[in-house]
């Protein structure tokens, strides 16, 4: 993990800078020699907590994917690909002789087989139930104790705490908006992020309302809507989050329908580029610099 | 149709109350949103929704007729299946596609499953028992080819299979205009063919004593069907049930003549599935966020049920002898087997990839792999063996040899049951879908006897509740889908028949269970020897129904085992007993030996090529296994 953690960050850093915000995640490039337990990650949540926070895993499940997915930070240079998220491969796992391998509640399918070969540590960020901004908080706390760098993690959530709260401010003028946010499945249907979900938690901690009043039907907080659901709530602000991996599309926004909307009409609409809705701490995070950057 | 019509009016009177129709486009014209939504939303999906019902029902009706089969429709024949694949896999390799290519596309993928699965049956005389395995059959590889495609490129857990599951939502009038514009070729081309069709009433030999080239008229039928419905996967996805059930309610209303029967079926088709749409919109939102698809998938298994109680038409011939060529030399064959074995469990437990590619590894890394090999080879091997034995034993039983457990329905109620305990039990509770399986595979079991009673437990009809539990399980998994949830990842590559977290004591039991069943299948390899001689034979030899009874929970036993170690569509059931038997082994003990040991090597080998091909990643090996057995149904059913 010599050079290839810091190089990550700096180029993280570099593209937030041109994108004219402050530093997100104003980390400073650690010290890379850390005398960490060796971990294998094998979530994209967990995987881009342990990168902000400098760690570089040993292993981590679809890193090819998670870099045109999730993006950033970016996968260390030493973390190995160990196959996919629902399904790595156990073989190479133990060649590897991790200390401990990470997964998240959703995965404890997989429990069984990987205590076979290493310790086996859970984080919750996505139960069904509660904010999963707080849970992946207590998460990258949870994280930083895992891979024995509590400090970096306490460091990562002040930031994280301190870069809301001025975003917060940035937008008091404005505050007390509510907002729908979605994001396209395909050019009529839409997930809308419900109360639950981790984009939700970041709005709140904004100051701002969620529009949706509805409960979540997915796991990470979300809710299959049409359209013309969307027009129940006239006086909301719409956020339309572009969908990782879709090509942005002007079949749904080009629609008659998504023209006639009220926030549409009223120029209350905003387009965010693409943000994974399952992630960790540092997705919350870009998504409340983008959507400050998108309605302040 | 009465209801559906009511129903849209009031679901529409209760979205905009007091909406002056006729005024509507203006109002729209002006940005009025209840005047919006219903122009560009209510209105487009009345249209879809009625469009797709008469295309499928029309479908339905044409295959019905020519293949002179109640069970045939666009999914049984996997028509669909054939052009949702086509278009997954377009979607993926070239984004952006416009419509008008999505359905040249999936027009070509449907054409090219109807011509594999009339040419798996040919041979058969296109019998109403051959066409619909082979449908099935092909079905099924074809949804786990998708599958793979949906898994190895998923994007973010935004699913392709959303699309497939046929949400009848519209934004605007264009998937209307599209659908419209696609059918009407074949609309104007079935005019004036109907009445030539009719001809399909008639006997076959009645037919051709009438000079029509009934042939050509036939795929012309077969064609315009297979068009309707690629474009009605290209436009809106995959929907069950509608081609299947407006022809059985056109045909219980006693319409005569074909050309009746096109226009009731048409009729109700439209109107079904009209109904389908609008019962989830008036359910709320939780039933609204449902495509209509996936709903009507739900309510056609039943009906499959229901239409399978009374026997298909022109039965089955009967299998035809085995190929007498060697009857002497099976040790030798045999023994050659195991050498083959032996060597594929050498290679495969000694292998190892790596990023460079494929070598032999030192001690050290071989001490490491070990543990986590041995397990997916014995469970992979004992559970080939386990589904190659419930194959042979099938086989021989209905003397049938498409037969397979697959067909049988087990494995697919297996993993209904393990689905439905992964998201209905929290999500701690490890050992839930497995409990659920065998839940599943009792219930499955419980219905194929129940039905199985009726027809005396030996009847092919019983094969082909298989297909109604194959489209439960493409409707369960179908809602499934729906969900964006990370936790179907672990479904999908279980129900593709992954090995890799087999634990050694589940590996220990499956190998258990796979022996325990060889030796009660060498127990009862005299029934087997003759209860292909027929019912009457065999009955005076004093064959009970408690020895089919027998057989038959033993299949059933066996498939479960296999099933949920290699997952429901290895094929291997159906391949390896085939093989053996084209090896010349007609006596039943060394036909059982010979596929066993003929399961156990193809499902190793699956298992090695999945774990090799593409390192880091793995390929379960029961979605190898299927890809390979698809191909070799065809082949095997072209040649015999």
């Amino acid at each position: 993990m010599s050079q290839a953690a810091p190089a990550g960050l700096r180029n993280i850093a570099r593209r937030q800078f041109l994108s004219g915000a402050a530093a997100a995640m104003a980390l400073r490039p650690h010290p890379a020699k850390a005398a960490g337990p060796r971990l294998v990650s094998l979530s994209w949540a967990v995987s881009e907590t342990l990168y902000a926070m400098g760690v570089a895993p040993v292993a981590a499940a679809e890193t090819a994917l998670y870099d045109s997915v999730v993006r950033q930070p970016e996968t260390p240079a030493s973390t190995v690909d160990i196959g996919l998220q629902g399904a790595p491969n156990l073989e190479y796992l133990a060649q590897l002789s991790p200390d401990i391998v990470i997964i998240q509640s959703w995965q404890d399918n997989l429990r069984p087989a990987l205590e076979r070969c290493a310790d086996v540590e859970t984080v919750d960020i996505y139960t069904g139930a509660g904010d999963a901004f707080a849970h992946a908080r207590d998460a990258a706390r949870k994280l930083g104790t895992i891979a024995a760098m509590p400090a970096r993690a306490d460091g990562l959530v002040l930031q994280c705490d301190a870069r809301l709260e001025m975003l917060r401010r940035r937008l008091r003028p404005g505050a007390n908006t509510a907002c729908l946010l979605v994001q396209m499945i395909d050019e009529t249907n839409l997930t809308v992020f419900t109360a639950g979900s981790l984009f939700d938690g970041a709005l709140t901690r904004l100051g701002l309302q969620n529009a949706w009043p509805g409960p979540p039907s997915l796991l990470w907080g979300g809710a299959v809507v049409g359209l013309e659901q969307l027009a129940e709530h006239p006086d909301a602000t719409l956020i339309l989050i572009d969908s990782p991996g879709l090509a942005p599309d002007e079949t749904l926004t080009g629609s008659p329908l998504w023209q006639a909307l009220p926030p549409v009409r009223a120029g209350r609409s905003h387009r965010l580029a693409s943000l994974w809705g399952f992630g960790g701490l540092p997705t919350a995070l870009r998504f409340a610099e983008a959507l400050t950057n998108a309605i302040a | 149709m009465v209801v559906a019509l009511l129903l849209t009016a009031f679901n529409l009177d209760a979205a905009f109350p007091g909406l002056a129709w006729r005024a509507l486009v203006r109002h729209a014209g002006m940005g009025e949103l209840p005047a919006v939504i219903a122009l560009y939303s209510a209105l487009p999906r009345i249209a879809v929704a009625l469009l797709c019902g008469t295309g499928l029902a029309l479908s339905g009706t044409l295959f019905q007729q020519i293949l002179r089969n109640p069970l045939a429709e666009p999914s049984t024949l996997s028509v669909s299946s054939g052009a949702y694949l086509a278009v997954v896999a377009s979607a993926i390799f070239w984004p952006g596609l416009l419509l008008a290519g999505k359905f040249a596309i999936a027009i070509a993928g449907a054409g090219t499953a109807m011509a594999l699965v009339l040419a798996a049956s040919w041979r058969q005389a296109l019998s109403p028992v051959a066409v619909s395995l082979a449908g099935m059959t092909l079905n099924l590889v074809f949804g786990s080819l998708a599958s793979i495609l949906v898994t190895f490129h998923r994007d973010g857990f935004v699913s392709l299979s959303f699309w497939g599951s046929g949400s009848l939502r519209q934004n605007d009038w264009s998937v209307t205009g599209w659908l419209a514009l696609g059918m009407l070729p074949a609309l104007l081309a079935l005019a004036p063919s109907a009445r030539a069709l009719t001809l399909f009433n008639l006997k076959d030999e009645a037919a051709s004593s009438l000079g029509a080239d009934i042939r050509r008229l036939g795929l012309i039928g077969l064609g315009l069907a297979t068009w309707l419905a690629a474009v009605i996967v290209a436009g809106i996805g995959m929907i069950g049930f509608v081609g299947l059930a407006a022809p059985w309610l056109a045909r219980r209303l006693g319409a005569a003549g074909l050309a009746n029967r096109l226009w009731l079926s048409a009729l109700f088709g439209a109107a079904l599935l009209l109904l389908a749409d609008q019962t989830l919109i008036a359910l709320g939102p939780f039933a609204r966020a449902l495509p209509a698809g996936a709903f009507t998938a739900c309510l056609g298994a039943p009906l499959l049920f229901w239409l399978l109680r009374k026997p298909l038409p022109m039965a089955m011939p009967p299998a035809g002898t085995p190929a007498s060529m060697a009857t002497g030399g099976h040790r030798a064959r045999t023994t050659l087997l195991m050498i083959g074995i032996g060597l594929i469990i050498a290679l495969s437990a000694t292998v190892t990839a790596d990023a460079g590619g494929w070598r032999l590894p030192d001690m050290r890394e071989f001490a490491t792999a070990f543990p986590w090999r041995w397990p997916r080879i014995v469970g992979a091997g004992a559970g080939g063996a386990a589904l190659a034995l419930a194959g042979a034993i099938l086989q021989r039983m209905t003397g049938n040899a498409m037969a397979s457990p697959e067909a049988l329905g087990i494995s697919s109620g297996t993993l209904i049951g393990a689905a439905l305990a992964l998201f209905a039990l929290p999500a701690g509770f490890a050992a839930g879908p497995m409990l659920g399986g065998i839940a599943g595979a009792a219930a499955a079991f419980g219905l194929i006897v129940s039905i199985g009673r009726r027809c005396g437990l030996s009847s092919n009809r019983m094969l082909l509740v298989g297909i109604g539990f194959g489209s439960i399980l493409s409707a369960v998994s179908g809602l499934l889908a729906l969900l964006p949830d990370p936790r179907l990842q672990s479904l999908q590559t279980w129900m593709l028949g992954s090995t890799s977290l087999v634990s050694p004591d589940a590996a220990l039991l499956t190998l258990a269970g796979t022996c325990a069943g060889l030796v009660a299948a060498l127990l009862t390899a005299r029934w087997l020897d003759i209860l292909p001689l027929g019912g009457a034979a065999s009955l005076s030899l004093g064959i009970a129904m408690s020895a089919r009874l027998c057989l038959l929970l033993l299949t059933c036993a066996l498939s479960a085992i296999a099933s949920l170690t290699i997952g429901p569509l290895s094929f291997v059931g159906l391949m390896a007993p085939h093989m053996a038997r084209a090896m010349g082994m007609r006596h039943a003990r060394a036909h059982l030996k010979l596929s066993a040991l003929l399961g156990c090597g193809i499902m190793i080998l699956a298992d090695a090529a999945g774990r090799l091909l593409v390192f880091p990643y793995e390929i379960p090996a029961g979605l190898l296994a299927s890809l390979a057995g698809g191909p070799y149904l065809i082949w095997a059913f072209r040649h015999r």
